[in-house]
């Protein structure tokens, strides 16, 4: 039995992605996997003692950003659900770099394709690859559909093909 | 057209038609058969710009190779996929502008590219050809990693 892992973290670019692998992909188990990053230590002193001056502990940073990285994940859950994909949601914390923490998954899980929108939550310019799909197109040695923003399909390569489409 | 077209109609394969791509080669088989798929094998036979030439690069695989396309896509045809070879020469620029300029042109619904080629460590990594097209192509593009085709097991691993 074969898995498909798609990388998920809510930006435009992944629920194009998550539509496109349910269009075109197998019925093979599928794992939506969220990575979040914990925040800087920026209000620690260099002894590691914090003064947060009355805002949220180090601790409970963290536990935020997890769970909204475990929303983001339900989102996308409910989003396969309604166009009848069952995926299973699994949130990991950034290990080191959320490219390598994403093939270390694909390894554990030993899956057969990795699925990613070009770019997620972090792009900066939609004429290069993100800051995680580009890595990731450099060094995964499985196979990666890569899945560009519905903008760069229906924008500055896509329109005739849209076109084109439509009229048949 | 009517409303059963399959979300990938249309595959193009990106293929440089080294002679050590028979697993891409099933694998892009294989993809056709459960989609019933049109395939388009697009070649780019050499670039006066780049100076990639097909007779010149002992990775490419120069007019053999494109012999070895032919049979290739004979044999697909074969088989009843809808197989085409559309083999593009004389290009004065980045291979990647072709293709994607060909992907366009035939509406394709996803571009496949190769695992590239192995560096000195006998790992393989995409080209500069292959990450132009991951950046710049329209449609989704699926890039096979050096592991394609090898079977999984689908269950996690002893850590």
């Amino acid at each position: 039995m074969s898995l498909t892992l798609i990388c998920y973290d809510g930006s435009p670019s992944a629920q194009h992605a998550l539509a496109v692998a349910d269009r075109s992909l197998s019925r093979d188990p599928k794992v939506l996997l969220t990575v979040w990053s914990a925040p800087e230590r920026v209000h620690a002193d260099s002894f590691g003692y914090e003064s947060p001056a009355g805002g949220p502990s180090y601790a409970r940073l963290c536990e935020l950003f997890e769970q909204a990285a475990r929303d983001s994940g339900t989102r996308g859950q409910r989003l396969a659900a309604e166009r009848g994909l069952d995926v299973e949601v699994r949130v990991e914390r950034n290990r080191s770099t959320v490219w390598q923490t994403i093939l270390e998954i694909a390894d554990e899980l030993d899956v057969e394709m990795i699925v990613a929108g070009t770019h997620g939550t972090t792009a900066v310019s939609s004429e290069l690859l993100g800051s995680v799909s580009a890595p990731l197109a450099q060094h995964s040695r499985r196979p990666l559909l890569l899945v560009p923003t519905p903008d760069r399909v229906d924008g500055v390569a896509g329109s005739e093909t849209a076109a084109a489409r439509a009229s048949t | 057209m009517t409303g059963d077209r399959s979300p990938l109609h249309t595959i193009v394969w990106a293929c440089d038609a080294r002679p050590d791509d028979g697993r891409e080669f099933e694998y892009v088989r294989d993809l056709c058969r459960s989609h019933r798929g049109l395939l388009w094998i697009v070649h780019v036979a050499e670039s006066m710009l780049s100076g990639r030439s097909g007779a010149s690069d002992p990775d490419a695989g120069g007019e053999q190779g494109i012999v070895r396309l032919k049979s290739r896509t004979r044999s697909l045809r074969d088989e009843g996929i809808d197989a085409s070879l559309h083999v593009v020469r004389g290009v004065t620029g980045a291979p990647a502008t072709a293709i994607a300029q060909v992907v366009h042109q035939l509406c394709g619904d996803l571009l496949v590219i190769g695992a590239g080629r192995r560096d000195a460590s006998g790992r393989s990594a995409p080209g500069a050809t292959a990450l132009q097209l991951l950046a710049t192509v329209g449609c989704p593009v699926l890039s096979l990693g050096e592991r394609v085709g090898e079977p999984t097991s689908g269950e996690p691993r002893p850590r």
